[in-house]
């Protein structure tokens, strides 16, 4: 088991380090911060001078480790555009996109966990063919689709929600506003929860209906009938809990993927989050910005991914023999 | 060409599962409909017959002056007044394709601002720029089906001979594979596609090459399970002691094993590889500016929200395209699924 940590451990530590190294490399190829930093009024051998100033001469390696010892203590340098610290800029914009994933979660885990298991329990009633009937033509639409058609139905010709924006929020604490706890704020929040949900939700219900259907199957639950439980018992507290299993990983994986369709959700909605920063970023070659945004998000990958893995490695104790095999 | 038994019960099984055989067949017609885009929708006619002879504007460029108009340029068919010189003094007639537009005309005798709503001669309107939106889709699914399919092929031979290497060789080089797989995995792939893809000048090369930089991992992991299995059994090991080259080894004896698992995944990456262009397209970091394409549709349907039609027309047609993929792929991988016994 130990082993199998530090292994996950080390890996994670390795996929930081090409991300940083991919990071870096982007900096150092795209723009000229002397460009930004000076006019065009100024001579050759001052912005000689000055670069040696800012080490832009050193070999590569000690540039690299400038930067990795500066991004290790949270200076990722300075936005050219917002003219702050990239990091500042990137936090700010945080809870929006975390409120939206959130409020995604929220919806995939209200629905799918009952939808599946009905599906799972009744797999011939006309309800379940129509779910999974559904399920399917949901997995193949992206999200962008999705969301388009939500805003000409609810927003355009039913003008029951509003299409952009965050609506009012309110300050939870330091720069952390909210959007669900205003009605206004939530009715903002619905349509891009729901098209950001449409994506993983179909994916959900699929998998929790087949694990249910496998579970259900099993010794042990065939045991619980003959012991003569009652269905509810037997559905929700026995055969559920080994459904949720892999549910768990899947789930804990697809926040990452999450975090990564929230770019196309953002620019749909037009919602002032991470995403929508990123490419106003890359359009306005804001090099410290996207450098800064690649790292943060790298590590929101990185720390998901390792957690679930050992969550899981955790919680099921097979995983061992596979860390311990290879 | 003859069939072993299993693999003709796996085609009778495709066979049975009736939605994603017609899908397939569906699809395949839309493709090669969409592949005679250029008979379909253009802006030149198909046949013209003018003084008694046949004149083919789309294989070869004729000058106005040639049917007595005044300008040494390439004939404007649309204009009226040529129309009818070819018809009335030139005596003949003008054949047309069913869309009067391709996917860069500019329909400049627009009654209503552009984008115009569907009407009898832009069936579904115009995009902003008052091109035919018709002619956009047409061209943009077979921009998209034809990046797709190569984009597949591409990442399927890449990640199958990478799976191939290292299942069959095992040992260190499919440690080293597998940590170096394990860590290009964990990248974030849309972030670093759209940081390439601003990076570059767009093309069509250029955004396959990138994307085929992180598409090719999805087969590798199935095909080196099938090689790690395959490497160890009985007639491996026989060809092996016959002194076969590796490479027959693994591309004449293994390989077939392996091709079930990289035709159950095709249709899935061939949907995703769909769904990435589009997604890029719609961002703004996708195919050339003026390209038909069908993210650049969706875009301007999120821009255009009082035109419907621009963004109804991309919805459905894409969306068509992707559940018909993903019938078929469940129907394949369905008809390879071993555990499914033919009554």
């Amino acid at each position: 088991m130990i082993a199998f940590v530090v292994r996950r451990l080390f890996q994670a530590v390795i996929v930081m380090f090409v991300i940083s190294l991919l990071s870096f490399s982007i900096q150092d190829n795209l723009g000229d911060p002397l460009r930004e930093l000076v006019g065009q009024s100024v001579s050759e051998e001052e912005r000689q001078a000055l670069r040696d100033e800012l080490g832009l001469n050193d070999p590569f390696l000690t540039q690299y480790l400038r930067f990795v010892g500066n991004a290790l203590e949270g200076d990722l340098g300075t936005s050219y555009f917002f003219k702050e610290p990239a990091l500042d800029v990137i936090l700010n914009k945080l809870p929006a996109t975390l409120e939206l994933v959130f409020g995604a979660t929220l919806i995939i885990i209200l629905l799918s966990v009952p939808l599946g298991v009905y599906s799972a329990i009744n797999p011939r009633s006309w309800f379940s063919k129509t779910v999974m009937g559904m399920s399917i033509v949901g997995i193949s639409i992206p999200v962008f689709l999705t969301a388009i058609m939500a805003i000409y139905l609810f927003s355009v010709e039913l003008n029951w929600l509003p299409s952009y924006g965050r609506g009012e929020t309110v300050p939870v604490f330091g720069s952390w506003e909210t959007g669900f706890l205003t009605k206004d704020g939530l009715l903002h929040l619905l349509l891009p929860c729901a098209s950001l949900a449409s994506i993983m939700l179909p994916l959900f219900i699929r998998l929790i209906r087949s694990e249910m259907m496998e579970v259900l199957e099993s010794e042990y639950v065939k045991y619980a009938w003959a012991k003569g439980l009652s269905p509810l018992r037997i559905w929700f507290l026995h055969a559920l809990k080994n459904t949720m299993l892999p549910v768990i990983t899947v789930g804990g994986v697809q926040i990452g993927t999450m975090v990564a369709y929230t770019i196309l959700t953002e620019t749909v909605f037009q919602w002032p989050g991470m995403g929508f920063l990123f490419l106003e970023a890359v359009n306005r070659v804001d090099t410290p910005l996207i450098v800064a945004y690649l790292i943060v998000v790298g590590a929101i990958f990185v720390i998901t991914n390792t957690l679930v893995d050992l969550i899981y490695g955790l919680v099921n104790p097979t995983v061992k023999l596979a860390g311990k095999k290879s | 060409m003859t069939l072993s038994p299993i693999n003709r019960r796996r085609l009778e099984n495709f066979r049975n599962n009736k939605r994603g055989y017609w899908s397939l067949w569906v699809f395949l017609g839309l493709f090669v409909f969409s592949l005679g885009a250029e008979l379909i929708a253009n802006d030149r006619p198909l046949l013209i017959r003018y003084k008694g002879e046949l004149h083919y504007p789309l294989w070869q460029t004729y000058p106005e002056t040639h049917f007595g108009g005044d300008f040494a340029t390439e004939a404007e068919y649309k204009d009226p007044y040529l129309q009818q010189l070819i018809v009335e003094e030139g005596d003949g007639w003008i054949l047309w394709p069913p869309v009067r537009y391709s996917y860069d005309t500019i329909n400049y005798q627009l009654k209503v601002p552009a984008p115009s709503p569907p009407s009898a001669e832009n069936w579904l309107g115009t995009d902003d720029q008052g091109r035919d939106v018709l002619a956009r889709v047409i061209y943009g699914f077979r921009i998209s089906i034809l990046f797709a399919l190569v984009l597949t092929g591409a990442s399927s031979v890449i990640g199958v001979v990478a799976g191939a290497v290292q299942g069959y060789y095992g040992g260190k080089v499919d440690l080293f594979f597998q940590r170096f797989i394990e860590i290009w995995s964990g990248l974030p792939v849309l972030f670093l596609l759209i940081i390439l893809a601003s990076i570059v000048e767009p093309s069509f090369w250029w955004l396959l090459g990138i994307m085929l930089l992180f598409s090719w991992m999805q087969l590798v992991d199935v095909v080196r399970a099938e090689f790690l299995r395959g490497r160890n059994l009985e007639y491996v090991r026989a060809a092996r002691a016959l002194g076969l080259s590796n490479r027959l080894i693994m591309f004449r004896h293994i390989l077939p094993n392996a091709m079930v698992a990289t035709l159950t995944f095709m249709p899935f990456i061939f949907n995703g590889s769909v769904v990435t262009l589009t997604a890029l397209d719609f961002l703004g970091f996708g195919l050339p500016p003026g390209s038909p394409s069908l993210g650049e549709l969706v875009a301007q349907g999120k821009a255009n929200l009082h035109a419907p039609w621009l963004g109804l027309s991309a919805f459905i047609v894409l969306s068509l395209m992707l559940t018909l993929l993903i019938f078929i792929g469940e129907a394949v991988r369905d008809a390879f699924d071993p555990r499914k016994v033919q009554p």
